[in-house]
């Protein structure tokens, strides 16, 4: 059920806001003073200079039996009336005896007597968030930064509360952390220069059709993570073209956040190198986030176990992703030396298609939605002679309908990719270069892999 | 409605009924004293008249009435003011009539008192016509507390954080010393009418005291009538 529309809504900084919200949970991510003027106006505080809002079909700057069913934390949240924080709530609340469950609500059980004139303005926010949670029959409940700048409430406490509420209401968080819009678990909308920039309608786990998180993953060695990630039932599909893009692959989760962070740990698992991990439409904030957080968690992890570097092959997404992220000098991918082996037995792409049922000899049916077409090693034609081996930890991989593998130039720039569509021609291989051996001359080593400004954004 | 206008009451209480009210009410009855006590020094007979016109109710009176609306309000527009009952589903309406009615009050009470206070230092405690000009001074003081209560409620309206009570302020005091049509919608003009000086448009005492009640509320139902509910 539709609870709140707004049409053209406008109050400076906003400019023509067209929303509608539902029952449920709903992050609104934008500006302090873009999200503190839209509470303001769904909630009834100030009117709007142009455009009109309804709550449950109603103006709730007009309608008083309307503000009685919102419940709000505000940017300009006023100071307490009465001089202890009992009389104040019981003020607020019309009932004494509602005081004491109101605040144990939330934890804040022993303010009751606190003098209110005394209280920091984060308590202050503490005891207008008991307030918001206590109004009658909630038809929305709109929280300006309700994790911020708020003390006493402890923010799991806060989120359960807000899970319960949403069941029967709308429950508008209003914030400019990506992180808190995205604990909320519900949609996230975009403002931006008072305007709405994108509404992602989807939620991690109850995505909409068509709607579901796709991930650009940017490695040297995109068959072989493919082959990995097939294995796992968090993602739903995988696309690879080996012939226009044979470093891109384009993974297909089933839940943006457990996605990223299976992609994240099988490239690890495999020792693959993964130069970017982005959402294939960056305008997704919350797949765009779920993979700057899987990175951030991957090169938290490498930090705290760094991985042997004199172990080929294990940990090497820290050292080119991770590093890159952290900003700290090139650090060169382990890299197994050229195996003189039969590369068919231990090829990952291989033995994940042939593990796979129903697999053809030249193409994998992938699970999910995306179709894919993997080159099978056999049917590829062979590999031009004299091109490099590829650097990678895991066999020599399987020819495919690449180009021809060539000497590293420069290390790519991983930009978060608009898509597989956009991709640019494939660059020489591999992005990162192998580890210098002793007699390696110094210039033989790999280029810094630089994240994108995305990649470093502060979650 | 009983809801609303409680608590709009209740908060206008909050914010004037301040140990910081009383100690301003008592630094402006100590001033009026003082120019009472001066003015019966100069000339013991017209004394009264001339501190109550000029000193309290010119000065003193709108003053403090510009004080306790600003207190009342906050420093914010009147509809913001009552925020803390409006979010929580009482009428602005309700709630501004409880908080200006609440400064109306209050105002009243204070005019009253410099009133009598003027009145009772300007005549001396011996005069036999004390009692009388008590009572009608104090009766003045609360008709001007309350229609000065409204007009500054109007102008706290006005302006993004309710500036128009300077605005309001101003006026009567360069308007209301007029006798014209001008001057007519300023209590301070039938203040002075009812004081003895010249009167507005040629009206008598009785209709000045009607008209200024009457001013009262066609303020308060100004400001009503800007404001959402």
């Amino acid at each position: 059920m539709t609870v709140v529309v707004t049409e053209r809504l406008s109050l400076a900084p906003l400019r023509e806001i067209s929303l509608e919200l539902t029952r449920g949970r709903h992050a609104l991510l934008g500006s302090s003073e873009e999200t503190a003027a839209l509470v303001d106006l769904l909630t009834g505080v100030r009117r709007p200079q142009r455009g009109t809002i309804r709550v449950a079909g109603r103006d709730p700057h007009r309608d008083p039996a309307t503000r009685r069913r919102i419940g709000s934390l505000l940017h300009g949240e006023p100071p307490l009336v009465g001089r202890t924080v009992r009389a104040a709530l019981t003020f607020t609340l019309g009932d004494r005896r509602a005081v004491e469950p109101t605040l144990d609500r939330l934890g804040l059980g022993s303010w009751a007597d606190r003098d209110a004139a005394r209280l920091s303005p984060g308590e202050l926010r503490g005891v207008a968030w008991a307030v918001a949670l206590a109004t009658r029959e909630p038809i929305l409940v709109a929280l300006w930064e309700p994790f911020a700048h708020t003390t006493g409430v402890s923010r799991t406490t806060a989120l359960d509360e807000l899970a319960a509420l949403s069941e029967h209401c709308c429950v508008v968080c209003a914030t400019s952390s990506v992180r808190d819009a995205l604990a909320l678990e519900g949609s996230v909308t975009v403002l931006s220069q008072g305007q709405v920039v994108s509404r992602q309608l989807a939620l991690p786990g109850e995505l909409a059709p068509g709607r579901a998180p796709d991930f650009a993953v940017r490695t040297p060695r995109a068959r072989e993570l493919a082959a990995a990630l097939l294995r796992s039932p968090d993602i739903a599909g995988v696309e690879w073209d080996g012939r226009t893009a044979p470093h891109l692959l384009k993974v297909r989760g089933r839940d943006a956040e457990t996605a990223a962070r299976t992609i994240v740990a099988t490239a690890r698992a495999e020792s693959v190198p993964v130069e970017s991990l982005t959402a294939a439409d960056p305008s997704w904030v919350v797949v765009q986030t779920a993979s700057h957080a899987a990175l951030r968690a991957a090169r938290e992890q490498e930090r705290r176990a760094p991985a042997p570097a004199t172990s080929p092959g294990t940990g090497n997404l820290a050292p080119s992703a991770a590093a890159a992220l952290a900003g700290a000098p090139p650090v060169a991918a382990p890299v197994a030396p050229p195996s003189a082996g039969g590369t068919e037995a231990r090829d990952p792409l291989t033995n994940a298609a042939s593990n796979l049922p129903g697999v053809a000899s030249t193409a994998v049916a992938l699970p999910g939605t995306i179709s894919a077409t993997l080159p099978h090693p056999t049917a590829a034609p062979s590999q031009p002679p004299g091109a490099a081996e590829p650097p990678s930890a895991a066999p020599a991989p399987v020819t495919t309908s690449a180009p021809p593998i060539a000497a590293p130039a420069t290390a790519p720039s991983p930009t978060a990719l608009p898509g597989a569509q956009s991709v640019p021609p494939p660059r020489p291989f591999p992005a990162i270069a192998p580890r210098p051996t002793p007699s390696s001359p110094p210039s033989a080593r790999p280029q810094s892999v630089r994240p994108s400004p995305d990649d470093k954004e502060n979650l | 409605m009983k809801a609303g206008l409680l608590a709009g009451a209740a908060l206008g209480w909050s914010r004037v009924g301040r140990l910081q009210t009383l100690v301003v009410w008592s630094l402006v009855l100590v001033a009026v004293a003082l120019v009472a006590g001066w003015e019966r020094a100069q000339a013991p007979s017209v004394a009264a008249d001339r501190a109550l016109t000029g000193a309290a109710f010119g000065l003193a009176l709108p003053l403090l009435a510009f004080y306790l609306v600003r207190q009342v309000t906050d420093r914010r527009r009147l509809d913001e003011a009552v925020l803390e009952v409006a979010r929580h589903g009482a009428s602005r309406h309700w709630a501004i009539l409880g908080l200006v009615g609440t400064v109306a009050v209050v105002l009243a009470a204070l005019g009253g008192s410099i009133a009598a206070v003027t009145v009772a230092v300007a005549r001396g405690l011996g005069d036999p016509l004390l009692l009388g000009d008590l009572a009608i001074s104090a009766w003045l003081g609360i008709l001007g507390g309350a229609a000065y209560a409204g007009l500054l409620g109007l102008g706290a309206s006005i302006g993004r954080r309710g500036g128009g009570r300077v605005a309001s302020l101003a006026l009567d005091w360069f308007l209301g010393t007029g006798t014209t049509a001008l001057a007519a919608p300023w209590p301070r003009a039938h203040l002075r009418n009812l004081l003895g000086a010249e009167p507005v448009l040629g009206l008598p005492q009785g209709a000045a005291m009607a008209i200024l009640v009457g001013l009262g509320f066609a303020y308060v139902a100004l400001a009503l009538g800007r404001t959402a509910r």
